[in-house]
């Protein structure tokens, strides 16, 4: 893992994502809901992060806070160091939902972010071509998201995203409703996307497989409110697929986990009346 | 299939496509038969054969094909003025929840009035010319396009808008790249029913006071007591209509049914 060292860094140098300290309230109907309490942690430059915890514990809210949907209510947030709001870093969003435009070609749909920032139509169908490539799916150009699998079609949104070549990536579980196969696939061809382009990744997902085969560290969260409950460094060699999934050190990493998160689960499950 | 079923089917279905022209010949035959049967006025039942030739007088006159044009200009300019209204005004409330809360039952409500009693305002305001006509139509065209586009941008998929904003797409480009394609269908609606209702009024307001159009050609007839002309006006607004209708649901379903085949 290169981390070069970005002197506009506050702390610690190398340091992308930071946050110091952020608590998000919701105000509901049936009283305010603690979705963020005092969240601090720190992901360095091209580091891939995963958040991982029950439903409802707010793992989303990071991603609506960082994407710009959502504003913390205490606590500060920094991208390469500086202020969120200030900050001119590229963040690429990657949703849950199946987010591929309908009315667009696999290419177009790709090419959409090029097109809005005015991109000749040669030039930003090229660099398509090039990041659909990448995604596997050469040869797709010109299918409509409706004649692709939901896969493919998650693909295709992460491809559009990864066109912009952002600084950061965040993904808000992306394959979370894909069946376990392809979502396995879709994992090496995300690490294989992430060795290639270093950029800072940040994956919020419920799937303990798949945050410790991706990530070099995961963040572990607590059910309401919403707090990091540990960090856990995976310590497995790159690059990996998914064929380190039968490795008894990637046994112990899952187990790990699952024993801090089940009792976070089980406080979910309660609390929702199951 | 098997070899038994095929054959009976043969047999005794028709088509569909068969059906349908078989109910035009009969309409066309009862239609001739009480003509000749003496049993109405010869006037009011005028025979296929006089409506055909009335029709063909009509489509040989250049003094109809004025009419028409007239019409037709009115008609454009009605669906132009009151659709682009009423698409700024259905895109305003489909975006805002709070004016849609304030506004929209008013829409809802005054859309459901004959537009016709309209009529001596719009003579008040764009004269008894081609201006009320046209005044006329874009009212009645409004309504439909402003409540359809409103309902279509609310059922645009949230996911969509976020991913434009995520790339820090401008106002314009969420419109133009996001809301229109994503509303396409029931855009197409909203113009197809605006024409509707568009042609309605427009005819409607030429049989009042007016001294051309398509309308004031049929109020004409009437007035003359020929009525082998007028059915063959009305039959050729008829198929007019269909014919324009027909094409909008076509270019409604393309994209809607998989679009790239």
């Amino acid at each position: 893992m290169a981390a070069p060292v970005s002197p506009s860094a506050a702390r610690p140098a190398s340091e992308m994502i930071g946050f110091d300290g952020v608590s998000v309230v919701f105000d509901t109907p049936k009283g305010q809901v603690v979705a963020l309490d005092d969240v601090s942690f720190s992901i360095p430059e091209g580091e891939f992060a995963s958040v991982i915890g029950p439903s409802g514990c707010g793992k989303t809210t990071i991603f609506n806070i960082l994407g710009g949907f959502l504003q913390g209510n205490s606590g500060e947030i920094r991208l390469e160091g500086k202020p969120l709001q200030q900050s001119a870093t590229d963040v690429g969003l990657v949703f849950q939902e199946d987010a591929a435009f309908p009315w667009r070609s696999a290419l177009d749909n790709v090419a959409f972010p090029l097109e809005l920032k005015g991109v000749g139509k040669e030039e930003r169908h090229a660099r398509a071509r090039e990041f659909l490539q990448m995604v596997g799916l050469s040869g797709f150009e010109d299918k409509y998201p409706a004649e692709l699998s939901g896969g493919m079609r998650q693909r295709v949104s992460l491809a559009r995203t990864l066109v912009t070549q952002p600084k950061v990536l965040l993904m808000d579980e992306p394959f979370a409703a894909l069946d376990e196969q392809t979502r396995l696939l879709i994992g090496d061809k995300i690490t294989t996307i992430h060795n290639e382009m270093k950029q800072t990744t940040m994956l919020i997902t419920h799937n303990i497989t798949e945050a410790v085969q991706l990530s070099d560290r995961v963040l572990v969260m607590t059910y309401r409110p919403g707090r990091i409950k540990k960090v856990v460094e995976i310590d497995l060699p790159w690059p990996r697929t998914s064929e380190i999934l039968g490795s008894e050190k990637f046994g112990q990493y899952v187990a790990a986990i699952w024993d801090d998160l089940r009792v976070e689960a089980s406080r979910g499950l309660e609390a929702q009346g199951a | 299939m098997t070899s038994n079923a095929a054959p009976r089917s043969a047999a005794l279905a028709l088509s569909p496509v068969a059906i349908r022209v078989l109910i035009i010949l009969a309409a066309i035959a009862v239609w001739e038969v009480a003509a000749r049967s003496g049993l109405f006025y010869q006037g009011v039942f005028p025979s296929v054969l006089k409506i055909v030739a009335a029709l063909w007088e009509l489509l040989t006159s250049p003094d109809f094909y004025w009419h028409l044009s007239v019409t037709a200009g009115e008609l454009v300019l009605a669906i132009f003025f009151g659709g682009t209204v009423g698409a700024v005004a259905g895109y305003v409330l489909g975006v805002s929840n709070y004016l849609s809360r304030a506004l929209e039952k008013y829409v809802y409500y005054v859309s459901a009035t004959p537009k016709i009693i309209f009529l001596p305002i719009v003579i008040i305001w764009f004269g008894v010319d081609s201006g009320s006509k046209i005044g006329l139509g874009a009212v009645a065209a409004f309504f439909p396009v402003c409540l359809n586009i409103a309902s279509g941008v609310r059922s645009v998929n949230p996911v969509f808008l976020r991913v434009g904003a995520a790339f820090k797409a401008t106002r314009s480009q969420v419109i133009t790249k996001i809301y229109l394609p994503a509303i396409r269908g029931a855009a197409i609606n909203a113009a197809r029913l605006g024409l509707a209702v568009a042609i309605i009024s427009v005819l409607l307001a030429e049989t009042k006071l007016a001294k051309n159009g398509l309308g004031y050609l049929v109020t004409q007839a009437f007035n003359k007591y020929d009525m082998p002309t007028m059915y063959a006006l009305i039959f050729f607004i008829f198929i007019v209509s269909v014919a324009i209708n027909t094409a909008m649901i076509r270019m409604a379903g393309e994209r809607e049914s998989g679009s790239s085949f």
